[in-house]
């Protein structure tokens, strides 16, 4: 019944028509049959019992499913990257290394020795990844490197040190207090009320006046 | 169990065998009431598919719940509550209501009736049962659910209130006015001018 119908001309019908015809149409709308093995289908499912899995199966398998997601959260959440709390990145030997040099963001890479057993340095990590394995020469450094590259450390804290506050002394010239001069004496005169005091004449004797 | 004749056994006889276990009973009971039920389904659901599916689902749980059944309303109509309510949902349903949208009723093949009509006739008269088909599938559905409940014949009035909770005045106010509305359609169309005039 779009509206582009409605400048259409069509031939006037009866109401009777119409209401015939709205019945035809509203019974063609459920004309339809069932199919014929309903009644196999609907009494094999009462022997056989249903299809569909049981309520127990449903909650058994909702189960699975949360504790599927769980794992797959926790595994999500351990393998996160991990932030230092200033952003960046850095194992306790990069911060170590780098907290006497104040200037330089990246230091090149340190030669190795390989006759003492020592931590090699790791490239300074980027913002927003994980830090690089640090690769160790020698007997023993793989476990310090190890422990050193799962271990993110706080950098070293230095003293803070403020300069002294010393404010200025608070001069205050001295205040002279004058006495106070005689007050002269004030005659009041009496306060007697007038005729047309209206608080203190009373208000029928006004109105006889 | 032998099959046993059930062309004169009442409903509730029927229903008191099949509550003692015979599957015959009850299948002769899915034979009495299944274009019912796939009917009234096939009101709310417009699909033929979905109907068939809800029917089943209906006789199984009343088959399930034969021992609630308490008799105060026939089994027909009770059987009828069952099927209403699961067509319902399965109405709301999200995979129903895709189906809908995809291919909308109207769009479904229908009959023209043909009783020996002109064709140009006949083209009219497709075409006007084309805008009531669009117009009936546009109603408010509680409207137009009692109008074609109401129409398709396989129950009584008071049936139809039944199954839907209503009393028979309340359903008989709905079809009259899915009629009054459609008819008002119609005329702003250009159609049942003779019938104002006369």
């Amino acid at each position: 019944m779009g509206g582009h119908d409605t400048y259409i001309e069509r031939q006037p019908v009866a109401e009777a028509q119409l209401e015939s015809a709205i019945d035809v149409v509203a019974r063609e709308m459920t004309a339809f049959e069932p199919s014929g093995d309903l009644r196999a289908r609907v009494i094999e499912q009462i022997e056989h019992g249903p299809h569909r899995r049981s309520p127990v199966a449903r909650w058994a398998w909702a189960g699975a499913t949360a504790v599927i997601l769980m794992a797959l959260a926790t595994a999500v959440w351990i393998a996160r990257p991990v932030q230092a709390p200033g952003g960046s990145e850095a194992t306790v030997a990069e911060q170590r290394a780098a907290a006497p040099q104040v200037t330089p963001a990246v230091r090149p890479p340190q030669p190795v020795e390989t006759s003492v057993p020592s931590v090699a340095q790791p490239a300074p990590a980027s913002r927003g990844t994980r830090p690089r394995p640090i690769q160790a020469v020698g007997a023993g450094a793989s476990e310090v490197a190890e422990e050193t590259s799962l271990v993110p450390a706080l950098a070293e804290i230095q003293p803070l040190s403020f300069p002294a506050v010393e404010p200025d002394l608070l001069h205050v010239a001295a205040v002279e207090v004058a006495p106070i001069p005689a007050m002269p004496e004030i005659d009041i005169p009496s306060v007697n009320p007038g005729p047309n005091d209206s608080q203190s004449v009373d208000l029928k004797k006004e109105k006889q006046q | 169990m032998d099959p046993v004749s059930t062309v004169g056994v009442s409903d509730p006889e029927l229903v008191e065998l099949a509550r003692r276990g015979d599957d015959a009973a009850f299948g002769a009971l899915v034979d009495r009431h299944r274009t019912s039920v796939f009917r009234a389904a096939l009101a709310a659901l417009g699909s033929p598919e979905d109907a068939e599916e809800v029917a089943q689902e209906a006789f199984v749980a009343a088959y399930r719940h034969l021992p609630d059944f308490r008799e105060d309303a026939s089994f027909k109509t009770w059987l009828l509550s069952i099927a209403w309510r699961r067509a319902l949902t399965r109405r709301r349903n999200v995979k129903s209501l895709l189906r809908r949208f995809v291919q909308p009723p109207e769009d479904t093949e229908w009959q023209v009736p043909d009783a020996g009509r002109s064709q140009e006739q006949a083209v009219l008269d497709r075409e006007l049962h084309g805008h009531i088909r669009r117009g009936i599938s546009r109603l408010a559905p509680k409207l137009r659910d009692a109008l074609l409940l109401a129409s398709a014949g396989d129950q009584s009035y008071a049936e139809i209130a039944g199954m839907l909770g209503i009393p028979v005045g309340t359903l008989k106010w709905r079809v009259s006015e899915a009629r009054r509305q459609l008819k008002g359609r119609l005329a702003e169309m250009g159609y049942g001018q003779l019938g104002a005039r006369g």
